[in-house]
């Protein structure tokens, strides 16, 4: 049996439509990051899970109990869901050890305490459990508001943005410790979060949504290297979408017949990251292009480089020796992503063409 | 901004700590001239002890009561789909513009078989005086004080704290009563603490209702007795009092507040009980502000034809010229102690700004006494002059003053200064040309709530007005002491007008500073 | 363009306070300062009448005997004050002892017909008298008791009773009934009295309310408030308005049916003490022959007659007609028991035993 099953969710706000008819299931102890930009409706799906909202239309499943759905709501005291907030929402006028037998009902003090204890263990906060929660920093807080959550060993925990007032060095390490504590305790998540590299590294499955509706489901290669849409293309990470005519495995397009992940045919728009790129010295075979911009990350170097046929993003190793104003190849290294099949001649209105993946964090 | 605040800002600070803190020593050394047979009879006696115990019931009652008053209204307004909470939570603010001692009017003037009831609807009230008279008076006019510390508070509360809590298996009452009502615990502190100092300093209504506290044992002490010392003694006792009440609130574990709330907390449907919630607003709305006013009306239209209409505007003349000097001097200091405290916010500096509250926690007949005693010994050229006055007005309000501009100035980031003096302006120029022109709504607000207050203020007018010096507080209580109620209702209703007249001209200053 | 408009409605603020000041101000005028223990409806009519007849400009502080005492004491030489009105003989006598009044001329001292004091530093202006006020329609006078000793023995009016420890005329009845019954007798009264759980008052009209009201049956007071609750107080001739306002009815103070009645005790009691308002002139005053022009206005037929229609109490100069409903003099003074009031200095001590007995 799933452990949840979300049923062509709708809800609207004020007459407009937040969510439209989003379904999934998720298994028990699996991992699900649903992932988003701003206002597209993933924090109102977590809403609807949790039974702070109630849906326009469709059911929630836990198990074999509908939570949600025509002439039911459960409230979310009687879900037995967990619920880690974005900004943890600790009482502030309760010690750590309070905040985390809050939810701890029907037991003996005594039992209360062993179990409060059992969970800070797991997190690493034994020591503070007489502490207040401003007393903590931001990463205590946040293993805290996860204990909390996972005190009454509820089968899943839903996770609102729960990195996202965490330093960047933090995140990635509190990020880790979390998903392997999920995993011990074999609970289920659902966690929500607008940064494609959380949703990746953290997730068994990704869910990409946008405006109120599901995009794509699936493991985070998958989706990665899979994208179903434009959209998922430049969501996750940057993309060069380019257009091409297809012939089975082969299309033609401006930088050569190139090879392609499945079989289409006719005009056809394709994904090809940045890393998927290289490029050669001018003398070389291929699209040829001039270099105008550079940019240093570190252990990478990447290139803008403007040709006849539009402008490409390529990713080479820090040691690439190019500068703007140098004249140079572009060369596919690897398959292309065929994102949609039989587009019209000019259709391109479904290419968000500017559109990167976000750069800035939801607020 | 580790940097040492200039002399001439730290100045007012010390000018207010000695214009409160001389007079206060000189209470202590007046108390000290006591001779010994006096002292077991005046200061140590059973009746000191009755004393106590009833101002802190008064207390403790009135707390409870404007508390059980202010608390559905403040719910309300932030958390229901009340209709027109905008207009309700006027009905919290508004009682503060009515006198305590003009709602004491109206209550006794109401009852009792030749009280307005039964003159206009022939029903006898039971007569309201003694305890009940004055918890009603007191709860009436205190409530907005919890009532405005409970609002933000309730608009302050993160609704994710209570999200958090359903998901964790708890019900909304006990979500209610175990993470709610614990957030509120600071705000409730703050409002009590403001209830509690005004119940202790107190006259106007205690001494109509005759109920003995220690303020008014001190006005009778003062007024009977040839000698002053034991007021003096009495005073001191008041003062203990206040200050044992400010160190326990000081005490009082402080919790950090939640920050502030992203989402609007979802508004609860009233449904059927919004009739019941609309009749506790009309109700309170009739108590603390439709009674005083329609009772005071009645009594006018005999009134305004037994007083005579220049000894009217004279007296609203004195309240003014009183007033209004006390509201420049009062925005003069707090202007330097806000920019202390807001820009200099450590240490020393803190400290100094906290003085300004000082004044304010002292009880007023207290002050008025310490005042009298200083004034006498010290600087006799001041006594029995309307400066005296105005100095009482500027050090007891001084903290009114201080609340908006702090609150102004804190709005204003430091970048705008340090941009004008990048661009080569003087420090006099900056603060007249950049802050002066963006302070000006809290200027207008400070200055006008310093006024009206002075306006209303009796205890410190009683004792330290010149001879003859009768402003339009004086005339309502000593008319109403008199039991002359259709005398008094001219000048409380010129009080309450002038009141409302500067209550509109802040609201519309803040209209249209937005 | 607010900091325009702000300014321009602060400078209009303060030109018209100015004015205001202006107007308010002394001016060029002599100035007559009052130190009054009266209260201001008894005393501004006649000073506002004083003001029309003679120019002078008079300036009232209103305050309750002793509170004007110890002001005069404490601002010693720097006293604005020109002359002290009390309500009470014992403020008189005390001011007298501590030195601050003036002897005053012979023609001055000549005016009253009695109860001028021998030191001839002070004037008496009114007398009045201790009454028993009661509800007629509760209270049978014939159960009432032949002298104010037995008060306390009134079971039946427990918690019933109304009194004003802090005013001054009660605490020269105190000062009277210690001098004539003694001091143990005095505090035995007033402990009986106490264990009658008597509602304490500040004032003596709203006492009786109180007992028109019917929440007390019997109230220790001054004649003339019974008077002025039901026939009407300081308004009339004086002011120069018209006779009848037409609204009176309404109100509580004019109404001859209201049911408060007044008790005497037996001929001589101290319960029915006479008890005499007066005014002298300070030594420091500036002006101490302006001084006594105020006086003899106090003493002219014109405010004896004032005093006695609108205000009730009996005139210290013969010949004045006092309203058909009072009592007349002679009786009143009759009732009376025979005192001089120089007796009643020792305030001091009527002060310490209120307080002993916690009624203070």
């Amino acid at each position: 049996m799933k452990l949840l099953r979300a049923v062509e969710l709708s809800k609207r706000f004020d007459g407009q439509h937040v969510v439209r008819g989003i379904s999934f299931d998720l298994e028990a102890g699996e991992i699900l990051a649903i992932i988003g930009p701003s206002g597209s409706g993933k924090t109102t799906t977590l809403r609807l899970i949790a039974g702070f909202e109630r849906p326009d239309h469709g059911e929630v499943w836990f198990e074999a109990r509908k939570l949600s759905g025509p002439g039911r709501h459960v409230p979310p005291e009687s879900r037995g869901i967990g619920f880690v907030f974005q900004d943890y929402a600790l009482f502030p006028h309760l010690t750590v050890l309070g905040n985390v037998t809050f939810g701890l009902k029907g037991l003996s003090a005594r039992e209360r305490r062993r179990r409060a204890e059992e969970v800070l263990d797991l997190v690493g906060l034994t020591l503070f459990a007489r502490r207040y929660p401003h007393e903590l920093s931001g990463g205590q807080q946040q293993r805290v508001a996860l204990a909390r959550a996972l005190a009454p060993k509820p089968k899943l925990i839903l996770l609102d943005e729960p990195f996202s007032s965490l330093d960047a060095g933090l995140r990635e390490s509190t990020r880790e410790e979390v998903r392997s504590i999920l995993k011990q305790t074999g609970t289920g998540a659902i966690m929500v979060t607008h940064d494609q590299e959380e949703a990746l590294s953290f997730a068994d499955r990704i869910a990409v949504i946008r405006e109120g509706r599901l995009e794509q489901v699936g493991r985070p290669e998958e989706v990665y290297h899979h994208p179903a849409t434009p959209f998922v293309a430049r969501f996750l990470g940057n993309t060069n979408l380019v257009r091409g005519l297809a012939h089975g495995r082969f299309a033609d397009t401006p930088l050569g017949t190139l090879p392609l992940d499945k079989e289409a045919w006719g005009h056809v728009l394709l994904s090809l990251r940045p890393e998927h790129l290289e490029l050669l010295p001018p003398d070389s075979r291929g699209l040829k292009g001039q270099i105008v911009k550079r940019s240093f990350k570190g252990h990478d170097l990447t290139f803008k480089v403007r040709t006849e046929h539009g402008t490409y993003r390529v990713q080479t190793g820090y040691r690439a020796p190019w500068q703007v104003g140098e004249s140079v190849v572009i060369r596919v290294r690897e398959v292309a992503v065929v994102l949609g099949e039989k587009l019209d001649e000019s259709g391109s209105a479904e290419i968000p063409v500017e559109a990167g993946p976000p750069t800035h964090r939801e607020g | 901004m580790m940097r040492r605040p200039p002399f001439y800002l730290l100045l007012p600070g010390f000018i207010t700590l000695a214009a409160v803190g001389l007079p206060l020593l000189y209470l202590v050394l007046r108390a000290l001239e006591i001779d010994p047979e006096t002292l077991t009879d005046v200061v140590f006696r059973p009746r000191n002890l009755e004393l106590l115990a009833s101002t802190l019931k008064l207390t403790a009652s009135v707390l409870i009561l404007s508390l059980l008053l202010a608390f559905p209204l403040a719910w309300l307004t932030t958390r229901t789909d009340l209709p027109a909470s905008r207009l309700a939570s006027l009905i919290g603010v508004l009682p503060l513009a009515v006198p305590s001692y003009v709602t004491a009017y109206a209550l006794l003037s109401l009852g009792g078989p030749y009280g307005l009831a039964a003159k206009v609807f022939g029903i006898t009230l039971p007569h309201l005086s003694g305890y009940v008279g004055a918890l009603v008076a007191l709860s009436l006019y205190t409530y907005p004080y919890f009532y405005m510390n409970l609002r933000s508070a309730f608009l302050r509360l993160d609704p994710a704290l209570e999200e958090a809590a359903r998901v964790l298996g708890h019900a909304p009452t006990s979500v209610f009563i175990r993470v709610v009502l614990p957030q509120l615990a600071p705000a409730v502190m703050a409002g009590g603490l403001i209830v509690a100092l005004h119940v202790f300093g107190d006259f106007g209504v205690v001494s109509l209702m005759r109920y003995p506290t220690f303020s008014y044992a001190i006005y009778l002490q003062y007024s009977t007795a040839y000698d002053r010392v034991g007021a003096a003694w009495l005073a001191l006792w008041l003062l203990a009092l206040t200050s044992v009440v400010l160190f326990l609130e000081a005490k009082a574990t402080r919790l950090a507040i939640a920050r502030t709330q992203k989402r609007p907390p979802a508004k609860l449907r009233l449904g059927r009980l919004r009739p019941i919630a609309q009749g506790y607003v009309t109700g309170l709305f009739l108590f603390s502000i439709g009674l005083p006013l329609s009772v005071l009306l009645y009594w006018a239209r005999a009134g305004f034809a037994r007083i005579d209409r220049g000894d009217l505007l004279e007296a609203l003349a004195r309240s003014a010229f009183a007033s209004a000097p006390a509201a420049f001097f009062a925005l003069a200091l707090a202007l330097p102690l806000a920019y202390l405290g807001v820009r200099y916010a450590r240490g020393a500096a803190r400290t100094l700004e906290r003085a300004a509250y000082l004044g304010y926690a002292i009880p007023p007949l207290v002050l008025a006494l310490a005042l009298i005693f200083f004034t006498l010994k010290a600087v006799p050229w001041l006594y029995q002059t309307i400066f005296l006055l105005i100095y009482a007005y500027t050090f007891h309000f001084l903290a009114e003053a201080l609340s908006p501009l702090r609150g102004t100035l804190s709005q204003i980031p430091v970048a705008i200064e340090e941009a004008a003096r990048a661009l080569g302006t003087r420090t006099y120029a900056v603060f007249t040309r950049i802050l002066l022109p963006l302070l000006w709504p809290g200027l207008a607000s400070g200055g006008i709530l310093v006024f009206l207050s002075a306006m209303k203020e009796l205890p410190l007018t009683l004792l330290l007005a010149p001879i003859g010096y009768d402003t339009l507080a004086i005339n309502v209580w000593s008319y109403t002491q008199e039991a002359m109620f259709a005398e008094a209702a001219p000048y409380a209703l010129v009080l309450l007008a002038s009141g409302a007249i500067f209550a509109g001209m802040l609201l519309a200053w803040e209209g249209s500073a937005k | 363009m607010m900091k325009e408009r702000c300014r321009r409605l602060m400078r209009t603020l303060y030109g018209l306070l100015a004015l205001l000041m202006l107007y308010s101000a002394p001016g060029m005028a002599q100035t007559l300062v009052i130190y009054s223990g009266r209260a201001k409806v008894l005393v501004e009519p006649l000073v506002k009448k004083f003001e029309a007849e003679t120019g002078v400009k008079v300036k009232v502080r209103y305050g309750k005997d002793a509170q004007l005492l110890a002001a005069l004491q404490e601002e010693g030489t720097r006293s604005p004050a020109d002359l002290l009105w009390a309500n009470t003989p014992g403020a008189l006598i005390e001011a007298s002892r501590s030195g601050m009044l003036s002897p005053l001329p012979k023609d001055l001292l000549a005016r009253p017909a009695r109860y001028v004091p021998k030191d001839g530093l002070w004037v008496p202006v009114t007398v009045r008298f201790r009454v028993l006020a009661y509800n007629p329609k509760r209270v049978d006078p014939a159960t009432l008791p032949k002298t104010v000793l037995d008060l306390p023995k009134l079971e039946a009016f427990k918690g019933r009773i109304g009194w004003t420890p802090a005013y001054s005329s009660f605490q020269d009845f105190i000062t009277a009934m210690r001098k004539v019954q003694g001091e143990e007798a005095t505090r035995a009264w007033l402990s009986g009295m106490k264990a009658l759980k008597p509602k304490a008052y500040v004032s003596n009209t709203p006492m009786l309310l109180a007992l028109a009201s019917g929440e007390i049956d019997i109230a220790l007071t001054n004649h003339y408030y019974v008077y002025r609750l039901k026939y009407g107080g300081a308004e009339g001739e004086f002011e120069g308005k018209e006779e009848e306002e037409g609204e009176e009815g309404e109100e509580p103070k004019a109404n001859p049916s209201l049911p408060v009645a007044m008790y005497h005790f037996a001929p001589g009691d101290v319960g029915n003490l006479a008890l005499i308002t007066g005014a002298g002139v300070l030594k420091h005053s500036r002006d101490r022959a302006l001084a006594e022009s105020f006086l003899r206005f106090l003493l002219s037929q014109e405010a004896q007659s004032y005093a006695a229609s609108a205000v009730h109490e009996y005139p210290v100069i013969p010949d004045v007609a006092t309203p058909s409903y009072m009592l007349p003099v002679s009786d009143a003074l009759k009732l009376s028991p025979e005192l001089d009031f120089s007796e009643l200095k020792d305030l001091d001590g009527t002060l310490k035993l209120l307080r002993a007995l916690d009624l203070l």
